[in-house]
C-alpha cells in the first residue's frame, strides 16, 4: 500500500490518496492533506465541513449525502464547490480522512 | 497435359487449405444471435462499408499516420493475391502471354520488396518487435520465398515446379497461424462492420447542414 | 491470491471454451500484430509502452487462444505465440484488461485489418472476471449495488429528502412555484434515470434537467427506488449482475408505462441501457431509450426550449464519451445543443468518433490500484482541451466529468467541467434563472 509523504509525516494511503489509518485523523493531518491538494488556508466553512463529513462517517461509517452536508453545516451548495475544488467526494471527504466512496467518483 | 508431381501436391494442398479454413470458420465460436436492440444505423451499411470505403487510405488515422506502411501492405496484399491467382493458373498447365508475365513480375518483385521492407521494420520498430511473435516473422518469411518463387516462374518456366512446391506448403500452412487472416479478415470487417453500422456510427451519418463525412 | 491457482485457471479456461462468440473470435484470428494501432491509443500516446498498444493488450487474451485452441499453438507454443494459463498470465491479462484500456474503442475505428480489439478486451475482462481478477472498487460497486439498488448505497428516504430540497431550491432561485421534481408518479411519460454520484454529491445537473423538462413542458418522473443508471456489472463483464441492474429499471418503467427512458449524461450507462439491456434480457423493451443530450436536442428542434446563447459568454469546448459516440451513435446532437447554448463554441481536435478517450472510462474510475496510470493517460485529452483555449468543457457523462476534473487540478488547466444539461439550463430563457 502506498504511503503519502506530507511536511515530514508519513501516511498510509490507497492509490488515490485516501487515508487508510482511520486512527491518525485530526485536525492537523486535515490540514495537511487539504494543503497538499492545494487547500492552503482552512476557513471556519472548511472546518465545519469537514468535522461534519469526519463525524457523521464515524456514526455511520459512510460519507453524508450533499444535502444533509449544505444543511447541517449551513454551508451553501455553490460554495461548498468552490471551498473544495476537488468536490465534497475527492476532496472533503479524503480531507476528512474517509477511505474512498464507491461509485462514479 | 498431364499434371506434374507439384501441380498434383499444390491441388491436393489447396484443397486441403479450403476445407481446413471451411472447418475453423465453422467452429469459430458461439454463434451470435439477431440483436434486440433497436438499431440506430443500418447493419448492411455497416458492413458494405467495411468491405469498401473502409479501406481507402483516408478514412482511417493508422493509414493517415502511416502511409509509407499501409502502402507497403497494400502493394504486399495486391501482389500476394496476383502470386495465389499465377499459383492457380499454373494448375492449367497453360503458359501466360509473356507482357503479362513480365507484368506480374514487376507486381511480385514489388510486392517482395514490401514485404521485405516490413519484416525489417517489425525488426528494427522496438514497440513493433515488443508485439511480435516469432510466427510473424516465419509467416513473412514463407509469403516471401513464395513471392519469389512466383517471381522466378514468370522469368523462367523452368521455375514453375519450385513455386508450386512453395505454393502447397502455403497453402498448408496459411490455415495454422496468422495467415488465416487472409479468411478471417473479411469475417472481422464484415461481424465489425454490422456492429458499427446497426448502432448508426458507421458509416457516419449525415449531418444536417454539413457535408457527410466518410 | 488467497484461491489455488488452478482452479483460476481453469474458470478462466472454461469461459473462453463457452463464451467466446464467433465475432470476437474473428476479430482473434485477423489481428496480424502490425502495430499501426498503436497511437489510436490515448494510453500508448502516453505512455509509450509497447504493453498498450492495443493489439498488445488483445494479444494477452489472443496467446491464451492459441494455446488452448489452436494447432500450431498446442504443438509449438512458443512459435506460435501461444502461452499457458498462468497465474502471471492471468494477472497480466486482467492488468491489461482493466488498468490499461478503457475499453473505447478508438483503436476499433482505425484498426487497418478491421477488427475491434476493444471487443477483444472486453473479454479479457470476462475471462479476468471468471479468474476472480475485477478490480475490487469495481467489484465493490457491484456489490452495494446488489446489496442496496444504487452503487453508493443511497436510501430511498435520502432520495425523496434530496429531490424535494432540490426542488424547494429551484422555485427559489427561478421563482417559479410550478416546477416540480416529480418521484414515482404514474402516468408519466418520461422515467428520467440518474447517475447517484449526482443525488449524493453533485445534485446541481438534476436541477438543471428539471428546469430542462419543465421549460419543453414534459410530462416525466424520477424513481425513489430504480434511479441508478450506472453499470458496473458491464464494466466487469459480469453479465448476470448487468442483467440484473438494468432488469430493475426496464421492470419499473414497465410498471409506470412509460413511453421513454430517459438516461441522464452517463455514456457507460446510456450503453447500457440502449444497446446492452435487451441482449442481457433476451428482449425487445417496449419503450424508447434515449440520452437526455437526444432529448434536448429534440426539443430544441421542436422549439421547446428559448435559449439565449449570450448567457454563457465564455468559451466551450465538447468532450466526446466513448460509450456515448463510438458505442452509442450519438454524435451530433451534443454539438447542435451547445451551439444554441453558448456564445463561443469550439471543436477538440479530434473529436466525435476520433476523440480520445478522458482515460477514466471502463470502470477505470473505480479502480483505485490504477489511479496513477489512469491520471497518466488522462494527458492527452488534457493536451486536447488546453489547445482549444476554452473556459468550459462540456462533458455529456458523468463519469468522464470526474476524471477531467482530477486532469484538471493534475495538468493545472484552469477549465471548469460541466455536464450539458448544466449549461443548457443557464442559458434558458423560459423558466430560468432570468
Amino acid at each position: 500500500m502506498p504511503h503519502l509523504e506530507i511536511a515530514g509525516r508519513t501516511f498510509l494511503v490507497d492509490e488515490e490518496g485516501f487515508l487508510q489509518q482511520p486512527d491518525v485523523w485530526n485536525d492537523e493531518v486535515a490540514a495537511l492533506f487539504a494543503a497538499s491538494d492545494g487547500v492552503e488556508e482552512l476557513t471556519p466553512e472548511h472546518w465545519a465541513v469537514v468535522r461534519f463529513i469526519r463525524s457523521y462517517w464515524e456514526q455511520s461509517g459512510s460519507a453524508p449525502m450533499v444535502r444533509l452536508l449544505c444543511k447541517e453545516t449551513g454551508v451553501n451548495l455553490r460554495t461548498i464547490y468552490k471551498l473544495f475544488p476537488a468536490g465534497p467526494a475527492k476532496g472533503a471527504c479524503k480531507y476528512a480522512g474517509l477511505p474512498k466512496p464507491d461509485g462514479c467518483v | 497435359m498431364p499434371l506434374t508431381p507439384s501441380a498434383l501436391v499444390l491441388a491436393a494442398a489447396l484443397a486441403v487449405s479450403a476445407a481446413a479454413f471451411v472447418t475453423l470458420r465453422r467452429r469459430l465460436g458461439r454463434p451470435l444471435p439477431a440483436p434486440f436492440a433497436e438499431p440506430r444505423g443500418s447493419a448492411a451499411a455497416g458492413e458494405r462499408w467495411a468491405l469498401t470505403a473502409a479501406f481507402l487510405p483516408w478514412n482511417k488515422e493508422s493509414s493517415r499516420h502511416h502511409a509509407a506502411s499501409y502502402a507497403a501492405g497494400l502493394l504486399l496484399h495486391t501482389a500476394i493475391a496476383a502470386m495465389v491467382a499465377r499459383l492457380l493458373w499454373s494448375l492449367t498447365g497453360r503458359p501466360l502471354p509473356r507482357p503479362l508475365e513480365l507484368a506480374l513480375a514487376a507486381l511480385l518483385a514489388t510486392g517482395l520488396a514490401c514485404g521485405l521492407a516490413l519484416f525489417a521494420k517489425r525488426l528494427a520498430n522496438p514497440a513493433l518487435r515488443a508485439l511480435s511473435v516469432p510466427e510473424d516473422y516465419a509467416a513473412n518469411l514463407l509469403v516471401g520465398a513464395a513471392l519469389a518463387g512466383g517471381l522466378a516462374a514468370c522469368l523462367d518456366p523452368r521455375a514453375l515446379p519450385a513455386f508450386q512446391w512453395i505454393g502447397a506448403a502455403l497453402a498448408l500452412y496459411a490455415p495454422l497461424g496468422k495467415l488465416r487472416h487472409m479468411v478471417f479478415l473479411v469475417t472481422s470487417r464484415r461481424f465489425w462492420g454490422r456492429f458499427f453500422g446497426r448502432r448508426g456510427v458507421k458509416p457516419a451519418p449525415p449531418v444536417a447542414g454539413e457535408a457527410p463525412r466518410g | 491470491m488467497a484461491e489455488r491457482m488452478d482452479d483460476a485457471a481453469r474458470r478462466a479456461l472454461a469461459a473462453l471454451e463457452d463464451r467466446l462468440d464467433e465475432r470476437t473470435a474473428a476479430y482473434l484470428n485477423a489481428c496480424v500484430r502490425c502495430g499501426l494501432c498503436a497511437d489510436s491509443c490515448h494510453v500508448f500516446l502516453a505512455t509509450g509502452d509497447p504493453e498498450t498498444i492495443p493489439a498488445k493488450k488483445a494479444e494477452r487474451v489472443a496467446r491464451l487462444y492459441r494455446r488452448y485452441h489452436t494447432l500450431l499453438g498446442r504443438i509449438a507454443p512458443r512459435f506460435a505465440g501461444a502461452e499457458d494459463a498462468s497465474d502471471e498470465a492471468l494477472d497480466a491479462l486482467a492488468t491489461a484488461a482493466f488498468g490499461r484500456c478503457t475499453v473505447c474503442g478508438r483503436c476499433a475505428l482505425h484498426c487497418s485489418v478491421g477488427l475491434d480489439p476493444a471487443a477483444i478486451l472486453r473479454f479479457a475482462r470476462l475471462m479476468a472476471q471468471a479468474a476472480g481478477r475485477v478490480p475490487k472498487g469495481i467489484q465493490a460497486s457491484i456489490d452495494l449495488a446488489r446489496a442496496t439498488g444504487n452503487n453508493m448505497g443511497i436510501a430511498r428516504e435520502d432520495v425523496i429528502e434530496t429531490l424535494s430540497w432540490l426542488e424547494e431550491d429551484l422555485r427559489d432561485t427561478t421563482g417559479d412555484a410550478s416546477i416540480q421534481l416529480p418521484v414515482d408518479r404514474p402516468g408519466a411519460r418520461v422515467y428520467y434515470v440518474l447517475n447517484p454520484r449526482e443525488l449524493k454529491f453533485f445534485p446541481l445537473s438534476i436541477s438543471a434537467a428539471g428546469m430542462i423538462f419543465h421549460a419543453a413542458g414534459e410530462n416525466w418522473t424520477l424513481s425513489s427506488t430504480d434511479f441508478d443508471l450506472t453499470n458496473y456489472g458491464m464494466f466487469a463483464a459480469d453479465e448476470a449482475a448487468a442483467g440484473e441492474f438494468s432488469g430493475r429499471i426496464v421492470r419499473r418503467a414497465e410498471e409506470l408505462g412509460v413511453e421513454e427512458l430517459v438516461v441522464a449524461e452517463c455514456g457507460h450507462g446510456y450503453r447500457a441501457l440502449r444497446w446492452e439491456a435487451p441482449e442481457w434480457l433476451g428482449r425487445r423493451l417496449p419503450f424508447r431509450v434515449t440520452s437526455f443530450v437526444e432529448v434536448m436536442a429534440r426539443y430544441l428542434a421542436e422549439g421547446r426550449l428559448a435559449l439565449d446563447p449570450s448567457r454563457n459568454p465564455a468559451r466551450v469546448t465538447l468532450h466526446d464519451p466513448c460509450n456515448l459516440v463510438r458505442h452509442g451513435g450519438v454524435i451530433e446532437e451534443q454539438r447542435r445543443v451547445l451551439r444554441a447554448a453558448v456564445a463561443d463554441f469550439v471543436e477538440m481536435t479530434p473529436n466525435r468518433l476520433d476523440n480520445y478517450c478522458c482515460g477514466g472510462g471502463g470502470g477505470l474510475l473505480a479502480a483505485s490500484e490504477h489511479a496513477a496510470a489512469r491520471l497518466e493517460a488522462g494527458r492527452p485529452k488534457a493536451d486536447q482541451i488546453r489547445a482549444t483555449g476554452a473556459k468550459v468543457v462540456a462533458a455529456p457523462c458523468h463519469n468522464c466529468i470526474d476524471q477531467l476534473g482530477e486532469i484538471n487540478r493534475h495538468y493545472k488547466l484552469g477549465v471548469e467541467v460541466k455536464t450539458i444539461a448544466e449549461i443548457v439550463a443557464d442559458a434558458l430563457t423560459t423558466g430560468g434563472p432570468g
